[in-house]
C-alpha cells in the first residue's frame, strides 16, 4: 500500500524489537533458537549486527536529581465527585464522563490497571499511567512522549506505596497551568497502597504542543491554588518550556508524564 | 545516580540509537533522539533503571520521540526536499534501509492522522505482527487491528483525493 521493504521479514525472523531484545539479554530461555535462526539468515544476521555494532557517542552530563524525604502520615480523608473541568473548547461534562466510563470500563475489561513501564515517577512511591480514549475511536495507554489529539479524553490512574492526598496538573506551552484533579477544590485521598483512577476526565483543547503532567501524592492536603501557583513558577522559572519543568519542588511523592498534542496531519 | 544512567546508557544505549536510526534515516538525527530520550527522559523517569526488561519500554518511547519530531512540519519538508535532491542512496550517513523506513515513515506521516501513525509504523515499517504490536502498546490484537483497517482506509481515502487532483 504505501511501498515494499527490499528486505521482507520472513516468519521465523524476530521483529527489530526482538533483535534487540535478543543483543542486551532479554530474551531468556528463547535467546539460543534466535541466536540459531540469526547465524543461518542473512536478513536478521545483518539487521543484528547493525544494531549491535553502532557506535555510541558520549553521554553528556545527567542532570542533578532532587530526592525529597518520603511523605509522613496522611490528613483526613476527603472525597472529590467526579466531573469534567471545563477548559478552553472541552465538551460538555456529560459527554466526557461517558467517555471516561467508557474508558474505565474498557481498562478494567482488559484486567489492565497496572502502571506498568509507562508510568513515570520522579521521586517518592509514585506512578502515574495516562489512558487516553481517543476523539477518533479506541482506547490507549499511552506511554510519556505519546501524541494526542484535540477532543482526546485522559484519565489518570496513580499506583501508590503510601496513603496521600492526590493532585494532578498540566503545565503547557501556552504558560496555562490547569488543575485537573481535583476539580472540586479539595485533594481527593488515597487510602493506603494500590492502584486508584483518579476522579474526572480531561478532553484536550485544540491548543497544540507539549504540556507536561505532575501527579502529586502529599502527606497534607496542600492547597489547590498554592499548587497551581508553584507550577507556574516552575514554568516560567524553565522559560515556559513544559518539557524542561523536571520537578515542583513540593513536599509530596511526584510523577510526571509529557504529551505532545497535535492539530491533525 | 549519574553512575547508574551512564551504566544504563552502555547497556541500553544501542537499542534507543538503532531504533531512532531506523526512523530518523540519519546518524545526526539518531544522535539527537538518542540524547533527548536519555537526558530528558530517563532523567524524569527514573524508575526505567531498575527495570529487569526495559527494551519495549525504550523501544516504545524512542518511537514516539522520533515521530514527534518527524511530524514538525519544517522538518519534514527538509527531509523531502533532501530526500528529492539527493535520491534515495544520498543521504550522507544514511543505509539504504534506513532510508527506505524513513521515506515510509514520511509517508505515514503525511497522510494519517496522529492516533494511527504509531501503529501504522510498527506494521508498515517494522512488520510487526498484531500480536506483537498489542503487546508493545498495551491493547488488544483486535483493536490493532481494527486500527489498522482504519489506516489503510484513510490510506485509500487520501490516495482517491490526490488521484483526483
Amino acid at each position: 500500500m504505501i511501498g515494499h521493504r527490499q528486505e521482507p521479514r520472513g516468519p521465523e525472523c524476530p521483529s527489530d524489537l526482538g533483535l534487540n531484545q535478543l543483543m542486551v539479554g532479554e530474551m531468556g530461555n528463547a535467546a539460543r533458537a534466535l541466536r540459531a535462526h540469526a547465524d543461518e539468515c542473512e536478513r536478521c544476521r545483518r539487521r543484528l549486527a547493525r544494531f549491535e555494532c553502532a557506535t555510541l557517542p558520549p553521554l553528556p552530563a545527567v542532570p542533578a536529581l532532587r530526592v525529597l524525604p518520603p511523605a509522613s502520615q496522611p490528613g483526613p480523608i476527603r472525597q472529590s465527585a467526579p466531573r469534567v473541568r471545563g477548559r478552553g473548547s472541552w465538551i460538555a461534562a456529560a459527554a466526557a464522563l461517558v467517555g471516561a466510563a467508557a474508558v474505565l470500563l474498557l481498562v478494567w475489561r482488559s484486567g489492565d490497571l497496572s502502571p506498568s513501564l509507562d508510568g513515570v515517577r520522579i521521586k517518592g512511591p509514585l506512578a502515574l499511567g495516562v489512558v487516553v480514549q481517543r476523539a477518533s475511536g479506541g482506547t490507549d495507554r499511552i506511554a510519556s512522549g505519546a501524541s494526542v489529539a484535540a477532543g482526546d479524553v485522559l484519565r489518570f490512574e496513580l499506583a501508590h506505596g503510601q496513603p496521600g492526598h492526590a493532585a494532578v496538573l498540566g503545565l503547557d506551552e501556552r504558560q496555562v497551568v490547569s488543575l485537573y484533579v481535583p476539580q472540586d477544590g479539595h485533594l481527593p485521598f488515597l487510602a493506603g497502597a494500590g492502584k486508584t483512577v483518579l476522579p474526572g476526565a480531561v478532553k484536550l483543547d485544540d491548543a497544540p504542543g507539549v504540556e507536561r503532567i505532575f501527579a502529586l501524592l502529599c502527606p497534607d492536603p496542600l492547597p489547590p491554588e498554592q499548587l497551581r501557583q508553584r507550577a507556574r513558577d516552575c514554568l516560567a522559572a524553565s522559560s515556559g518550556r513544559p518539557a524542561e519543568v523536571k520537578t515542583l519542588e513540593l513536599p509530596c511523592s511526584e510523577a510526571a508524564f509529557l504529551i505532545t498534542k497535535e492539530i491533525g496531519p | 545516580m549519574e553512575a547508574k544512567v551512564r551504566a544504563f546508557y552502555e547497556r541500553y544505549g544501542k537499542v534507543v540509537l538503532g531504533r531512532a536510526r531506523t526512523l530518523m534515516g540519519d546518524r545526526d538525527a539518531a544522535n539527537d533522539a538518542l540524547q533527548e530520550v536519555f537526558l530528558r527522559v530517563i532523567s524524569s523517569e527514573l524508575h526505567i533503571l531498575d527495570e529487569p526488561a526495559p527494551t519495549s519500554w525504550l523501544y516504545r518511547v524512542t518511537t514516539n520521540l522520533c515521530l514527534n519530531r518527524l511530524r514538525d512540519e519544517r522538518r519534514r519538508k527538509q527531509l523531502v526536499a533532501e530526500r528529492d535532491e539527493q535520491g534515495e542512496g544520498g543521504h550522507e550517513g544514511a543505509a539504504p534501509d534506513h532510508l527506505e523506513a524513513r521515506t515510509l515513515v514520511l509517508e505515514i506521516l503525511r497522510r494519517v492522522p496522529a492516533e494511527l501513525q504509531e501503529v501504522a509504523v510498527y506494521r508498515y515499517v517494522d512488520e510487526m505482527t498484531h500480536d506483537e504490536i498489542a503487546a508493545l502498546i498495551g491493547v488488544s490484537a483486535r483493536t490493532v487491528g481494527n486500527r489498522l483497517i482504519a489506516f489503510r482506509n484513510k490510506m485509500a481515502l487520501v490516495t482517491r483525493r490526490e488521484a483526483a487532483q
